[in-house]
């Protein structure tokens, strides 16, 4: 029956499939109007607006900066995170500062950035120099986005993305100057570091729901939700792995299953 | 047109990658070939990079910004390097002298100032002002004693209790957010994909 699969692959693309399917049935309700599941808020986003709001009142600039990503998953976060962001600066006329590692991610925020502003209706209070490749590597980039921060004196830090040492020192660097911040990573490794250092923190999977969250849009928020729908299947499956494991035996039966 | 064009280029692209690695339909591996254009077109972006390099940090210089010499020095080694490693290859001698001996020991000292910063956050994390605190402070210790040979002096069981900790509560917990965020990761990608998600798209199209 799955011949045409390639090996290993059957099961997760039933997953894909299922996933796909939930999308498309939480995006017609959503786009009726039914109702559909809300998700549970996130403290780390509904502080957003009150950082931006405060960097606003205190007259002084926004900082973003996604770490160590690239076209990935992460990437594609940081990027839907930070056209929530750039859009709230452009409505309150606040400065915007976006550092990365990354001269691709670097062209493509310039690009949402210098949108925003448009669309706001202040293409002048763009500046392209605010949004800055810093440099591949990883410390050079740490030391020079350290010293943006403390030279800017930027009164609320961002960071959304993958990070891995430099996590510490850009989250001190913001604690040290006052910067009210919110973090979020999916590298285990650092999330302590932020939650220790940071005035909110993401965890895992909520940095790839912040987009469909922050847009407070029906039809996004429900690809959240039949996200966490995939999820409570694959916390099924673990339990039931771990029943059968524990009781009867049976390390190889679902393993098999899911290597289809 | 302007949003609708990446959605497709995405969707077409990603298509061509996801059905040939899932399904018996070609056997040319069309993500390799896509992975090689990818290298070629990075490898040109690169320029994309040093032009803003050399726009902010050019409009520093010319505007007299507080430490513009910071800037001079910046792009004077940017091009400096660039004009070595165009002359000497990347194999050349000066050039892989300079990496090693310069760069190298800058970077380990910025990495270095990590000792302080740890210890600046792990005072304020180890404060105690709620029963949350209180469970870090106690789990952290325990691990720092494990670790250190202080904690198998004061009490055999140290190390154990240490020991415990990482291996059960600790890796259940990383496991439990890697699972999730990996799912996540999957569901944002095809969300992506499905075109549902644009905020790569900037302005309204977020």
């Amino acid at each position: 029956m799955y011949s045409i699969w390639k090996e290993s692959y059957f099961t997760s693309s039933v997953f894909i499939f299922i996933y796909i399917a939930l999308n498309y049935y939480y995006l017609r309700r959503a786009r009726a109007g039914l109702p559909i599941p809300t998700i549970r808020k996130i403290a780390g986003l509904e502080a957003v607006d009150e950082a931006v709001g405060r960097a606003t009142e205190m007259g002084r600039p926004v900082h973003f900066t996604p770490g160590s990503i690239g076209f990935d998953a992460e990437g594609f976060a940081s990027m839907a995170f930070l056209g929530h962001l750039a859009k709230l600066c452009a409505r309150y006329d606040t400065r915007i500062i976006a550092t990365t590692r990354s001269y691709l991610i670097q062209a493509v925020y310039d690009e949402i950035v210098r949108q925003s502003f448009l669309e706001a209706g202040r293409p002048d209070s763009f500046n392209p120099d605010d949004i800055r490749y810093i440099s591949g590597q990883q410390y050079s980039a740490a030391a020079a986005t350290l010293g943006i921060m403390a030279r800017e004196q930027v009164a609320a830090n961002f960071m959304i993305g993958y990070f891995y040492a430099e996590s510490l020192i850009y989250a001190e660097a913001g604690y040290q100057i006052g910067a009210i911040q919110v973090a979020g990573t999916t590298n285990t490794t650092q999330t302590p570091f932020f939650i220790a250092a940071c005035d909110y923190c993401l965890i895992g999977e909520e940095i790839y729901a912040a987009g469909a969250y922050l847009s407070k849009d029906p039809v996004l928020e429900g690809t959240v939700v039949s996200q966490d729908i995939v999820k409570q299947a694959l916390l099924v499956l673990i339990f039931v792995g771990t029943v059968m494991a524990s009781f009867f035996g049976q390390t190889e039966t679902l393993v098999k299953l899911l290597r289809l | 047109m302007r949003k609708e064009l990446p959605l497709i280029i995405t969707f077409i692209t990603a298509l061509v990658c996801f059905v040939p690695t899932v399904f018996k339909v070609t056997e040319t591996d069309v993500r390799a070939i896509i992975d090689k254009w990818f290298v070629v077109m990075e490898s040109v972006m690169i320029l994309m990079g040093v032009v803003n390099l050399t726009r902010v940090h050019g409009s520093n210089v010319r505007r007299r910004r507080v430490g513009w010499i910071a800037s001079v020095v910046c792009l004077v080694t940017l091009y400096a390097y660039l004009l070595l490693g165009i002359y000497e290859t990347a194999q050349g001698e000066t050039f892989s002298w300079i990496y090693d001996n310069v760069l190298q020991p800058i970077s380990t000292t910025i990495s270095s100032l990590l000792v302080f910063y740890i210890a600046s956050a792990a005072y304020r994390s180890f404060r105690v002002r709620s029963r949350e605190a209180a469970v870090l402070l106690v789990a952290g210790v325990i691990v720092m004693l494990t670790t250190a040979p202080l904690g198998a002096m004061i009490w055999s069981g140290i190390p154990q209790i240490g020991k415990w900790i990482m291996d059960i509560p600790n890796t259940a917990a990383r496991r439990a957010i890697g699972l999730g965020a990996s799912l996540g990761g999957y569901a944002a990608m095809i969300r992506v994909l499905l075109g549902l998600e644009r905020g790569h798209l900037g302005g309204s199209g977020a």
